[in-house]
């Protein structure tokens, strides 16, 4: 029986650049990652093609009014992106504690931070490219189709147009990354997502009985209301303010995984 | 080498394991026995840097294991059945664990041939059975070929033969120079795999020891079978002159504390009925309850009560 092996003699130590290719191996080698980022592209130029089309062709009030805003109306269906890529940044987390393979993870990259960081650095790569795809998508989809109408329609050289549509792009990584956080505060895929479709869906729905005023602190109408937005809208924040609040969102979430991974028994 | 220092481990008020000190030496397969639930994976799990010890030091070649510079190339551990994404490969999650401690492609393939899964490298592992997850998990242990190697329970839910490739492996392992520690509830098991074994109960060590001791030590009091038509008459008898008896079932009585020969005398001399007079060695399995009997968390009494007056005669509880 051979077990010895071929490997040649290192005097330096493991590192980020090692395990940030075994995190992309991660990803890279589930077919589930495949699906859900289909879907949340798909889907969301679906959700954008029955959007605009509606503005377009059947709902004309909808831009005779002043305040009409192509851009923000094309990117409705980011939506659906939002809840798909918080669900990736999830799963990511999450199935390495289902699976057991979190044993195997720090057992072969036992300095926690850094494990943690990889997996931030490729989850956030990935759910960047794919949000600002999707969000290029919807908006060239969705324009397309206003011109096939009497709609007014928005292109990336107005002021404001293309920061909107990059800036939503890149606020989908940072919910992706938020979902990452939470599947690794509460490990289990089903309290993780109850807790991330609570905090986007439910929040705003309960705040808006509360006070009304407050509801444009949280994500969705953050990404719906402000940084989606050309045209500046009532009861929200600017776009560069929320998205510096949905930055500061996921930073503090990054900061309580970490505390918790380190402190934790895996 | 792994040294551990007194360690110590509490979940609430539960002790799971109670300053444990050893050592495990390269060169020889060292097992760790105890029943289940006596600490056997919390211990291997602090060993691995996964649970933080309340108290004490586990070290691995000199290091706390968090500072190993290429863990997998110091250290190969088996640690749970199935700790992999059954939705992967078991190429690709051989993969993912080379990468972190750059090992080449190349080592795989090695390691893939050596647990013979070659062929199936390209299949999901959650198609896999039991046995075939084994080997996987043995394949990542070795994928860094190090020098110290932790098996946590390899052989559950392996077949015979799948068994029999395990001992050979991890005796192949040890007569390289490697470090093998290797736990298991079995006793027999491990007399057939191990030299040196690490025995403990409810978290705290019972015995260091090779097996050949350990052995040599639990054959200990030898028991004679006695059958007998009279085993109220000869119960008493027996007690008479000072020997220990168990009863067995109705009729056989557990002598132990006499030799065979001064019972059969004895028999002669009171004019008792002797069927069957066999003198029995304690098996290791026997000293391996006996030793840890005070230290089994959950012990089936009731039932065992139970079942033995149930299945006796009127003559057995007086007996017991």
């Amino acid at each position: 029986m051979t077990v010895t092996a071929t490997l040649p003699e290192r005097r330096t130590r493991y590192g980020l650049a090692h395990v940030l290719r075994s995190e992309f191996t991660k990803l890279r080698t589930l077919r589930s990652t495949g699906w859900t980022l289909l879907v949340a592209v798909v889907g969301t130029i679906g959700v954008t093609v029955l959007v605009t089309n509606s503005a377009a062709h059947h709902n004309h009030g909808w831009y005779q009014g002043s305040g009409f805003d192509p851009t923000n109306q094309s990117l409705t269906g980011l939506l659906l992106a939002l809840l798909v890529l918080g669900v990736f940044g999830v799963l990511a987390a999450t199935g390495e504690y289902a699976t057991g393979t979190i044993r195997s993870s720090l057992a072969a990259t036992p300095r926690r931070p850094l494990f943690l960081l990889a997996k931030v650095l490729v989850v956030g790569a990935v759910a960047l490219v794919v949000g600002e795809v999707v969000s290029f998508a919807a908006f060239g989809v969705g324009q397309a189709i206003f011109a096939s109408g009497t709609a007014p329609t928005a292109s990336l050289a107005q002021p404001g147009v293309l920061r909107a549509v990059m800036l939503s792009g890149a606020f989908l990584a940072l919910i992706a990354l938020s979902g990452l956080a939470l599947g690794v505060i509460f490990r289990h895929t089903a309290g993780a997502l109850s807790v991330f479709l609570g905090l986007t869906f439910l929040l705003p729905l309960i705040m808006s009985r509360i006070s009304n005023h407050s509801i444009r602190f949280t994500p969705i109408p953050i990404l719906s209301n402000s940084v989606s937005a050309v045209v500046p809208q009532s009861n929200a924040v600017t776009a560069p303010e929320g998205f510096a609040l949905m930055a500061l969102y996921t930073v503090a979430l990054l900061g309580l995984a970490t505390a918790v991974l380190l402190r934790r028994d895996a | 080498m792994i040294v551990a220092r007194s360690l110590t481990k509490h979940y609430g008020n539960t002790m799971a394991v109670d300053h444990l000190s050893f050592e495990v030496r390269p060169g020889v397969v060292t097992g760790f026995l105890g029943p289940n639930g006596s600490g056997k994976s919390t211990t291997i799990r602090m060993i691995m840097g996964l649970d933080v010890p309340n108290a004490g030091t586990a070290l691995v070649n000199g290091l706390p294991y968090e500072q190993l510079r290429w863990p997998l190339r110091e250290v190969g551990a088996l640690l749970d059945a199935k700790a992999f994404h059954p939705g992967r490969t078991a190429y690709d999650h051989l993969l993912w664990l080379a990468q972190t401690n750059d090992i080449g492609r190349r080592r795989i393939e090695e390691v893939l041939d050596i647990v013979g899964l070659t062929s199936v490298a390209g299949k999901r592992a959650g198609k896999f059975s039991l046995g075939m997850g084994q080997r996987l998990g043995i394949a990542g242990a070795l994928l860094g070929d190090p020098g110290v190697l932790i098996f946590d329970e390899p052989v559950n839910g392996l077949d015979p033969e799948g068994i029999r490739w395990v001992r050979h492996l991890l005796r192949a392992l040890a007569s390289e120079g490697r470090t093998v520690f290797v736990s298991s509830h079995l006793i027999t098991e491990m007399s057939l795999t191990a030299e040196r074994l690490v025995v403990i109960g409810r978290g705290s060590l019972i015995s260091e020891t090779s097996v050949a001791e350990f052995t040599a030590q639990s054959a200990g009091e030898a028991t004679v079978r006695l059958v007998t038509p009279t085993p109220r008459i000869f119960l008493s008898a027996l007690r008479d002159v000072g020997a220990k008896v168990k009863a067995e079932s109705y009729g056989t009585l557990m002598v132990s504390g006499m030799s065979s020969v001064e019972i059969g005398d004895l028999a002669a001399l009171r004019s008792l009925t002797v069927h069957e007079l066999t003198p029995v060695r304690a098996s290791l399995e026997d000293a391996f309850m006996e030793l840890t009997s005070d230290a089994v968390e959950f012990r089936p009494t009731e039932a065992h009560d139970v079942a033995l007056s149930a299945a006796s005669g009127p003559d057995q509880k007086e007996a017991r």
